[in-house]
């Protein structure tokens, strides 16, 4: 079967296509020259607050270091009881004034208070007389 | 720039607020600069004996001022130390409430002397000022060595205060005051409470009374020591017999 080439059509559809692409061109460059309008406006309005968003990233990590540090510093070791110790025998410890028992039992009643030492008072550089 | 600054502000303002320090750890750090600048000027003092010199008699006075500068922050931060504790026991007795006036009065003075101390500019200058010193700072001596004991006498009240709060929350709790064993122990928390009080009023009245000075302190706290082994004595007895009642007479 022979081919019935019809240049006309060809010619137009090689047109359209050429228009097309002509368009798509125009097209790009619309968008390219809102980019590069935009392009300044969002490099200043970025300049502007990356130091605020440096300052919450800031704020967030330090907060969080912070609270780490918080915990580490109250944090009570866990001394797991043995799995055999009886927990149902009542001691005396168990009452509710051995906190008050603990603490007029811990009551120093030294004096002078150790914390406090001798200091010099007398800070010279020549003798005195008598 | 302006933002770096405000973030290492920010940082800085969030660890302290994390770690914070307390009467406890100032006072620990003034001490230990006091001892440091202490030992230094001891050096110093000992170089310029040695070797009269312009140059070391300067390092010598200014290592002088810088002690006695530190010596009366560590005081302050005694001060405080104490103040805080006395604070905490929550007393409102008046013997109580005159230490704490006699501390802030104490500190006042301890901050003056700061302010003196740094116009020390020579020899004849830190004589007069040390002399002045010596003779001005005895009432606040008396006052710290009092507030010492004041400190005690106030821990003391504080437990006799939860004791009595312990006695009143568990006498309804008693089954039957008639049985022996109760009978005696009401009786003997009575007498010993009594006992306690009294102890603490003459205490009380010994620290209002005395003038105490450097040298007469520790027979001030000899006496001190002994009456408040004696009100921990009666306490300790007085608790045993309410654990004793409450394990084995309360519902």
């Amino acid at each position: 079967m022979p081919i019935n080439f019809n240049i006309t059509s060809l010619k137009q559809k090689i047109s359209q296509s050429v228009s097309g692409a002509v368009q798509d061109n125009e097209k790009l460059k619309q968008i390219l020259g809102k980019v590069n309008q935009a392009l300044p406006i969002l490099r200043q309005t970025f300049k502007k607050y990356l130091p605020v968003i440096i300052t919450i990233l800031v704020l967030i990590i330090g907060l969080s270091v912070g609270k780490r540090i918080a915990f580490l510093s109250n944090q009570t070791v866990n001394i797991p009881k043995p799995a055999s110790l009886p927990t149902t025998i009542v001691k005396p410890s168990d009452s509710n004034l051995t906190p008050l028992a603990r603490s007029v039992k811990q009551f120093d009643p030294q004096l002078p208070d150790p914390l406090m030492p001798e200091f010099n008072d007398s800070i010279l550089l020549q003798e005195l007389e008598d | 720039m302006i933002y770096k600054f405000i973030c290492i502000i920010l940082l800085a303002f969030i660890f302290t607020s994390v770690i914070h320090a307390t009467p406890q750890s100032d006072y620990d750090y003034q001490l230990t600069q006091y001892r440091k600048h202490h030992a230094e000027f001891q050096v110093l003092k000992e170089d310029n004996q040695k070797a009269p010199t312009l140059d070391n008699q300067q390092k010598a006075l200014q290592a002088a001022k810088q002690t006695i500068i530190s010596r009366d922050t560590t005081k302050i931060a005694y001060i405080e130390l104490i103040l805080d504790s006395i604070r905490s026991q929550k007393i409102t007795q008046d013997y109580v409430l005159q230490a704490e006036k006699d501390l802030v009065s104490a500190r006042e003075f301890y901050i003056s002397q700061i302010n003196l101390a740094k116009n020390i500019i020579s020899i004849e200058d830190l004589t007069n000022f040390t002399l002045e010193y010596l003779e001005a700072q005895l009432p606040y001596q008396s006052q710290i060595i009092k507030a010492q004991a004041t400190r005690k006498l106030a821990i003391l009240n504080r437990l006799q205060i939860n004791t009595q709060n312990a006695y009143d929350g568990l006498l309804p709790s008693i089954s039957d005051n008639t049985l022996n064993p109760v009978v005696a122990g009401l009786n003997r928390i009575n007498q010993l409470s009594k006992s306690i009080n009294e102890t603490l009023q003459t205490s009380i009245q010994m620290v209002n009374d005395s003038e105490v000075s450097n040298y007469s302190k520790q027979s001030f706290f000899n006496k001190q020591i002994e009456k408040l082994f004696n009100i921990k004595n009666f306490q300790i007895e007085l608790v045993n017999i309410l654990v004793d009642l409450e394990q084995n007479y309360a519902n």
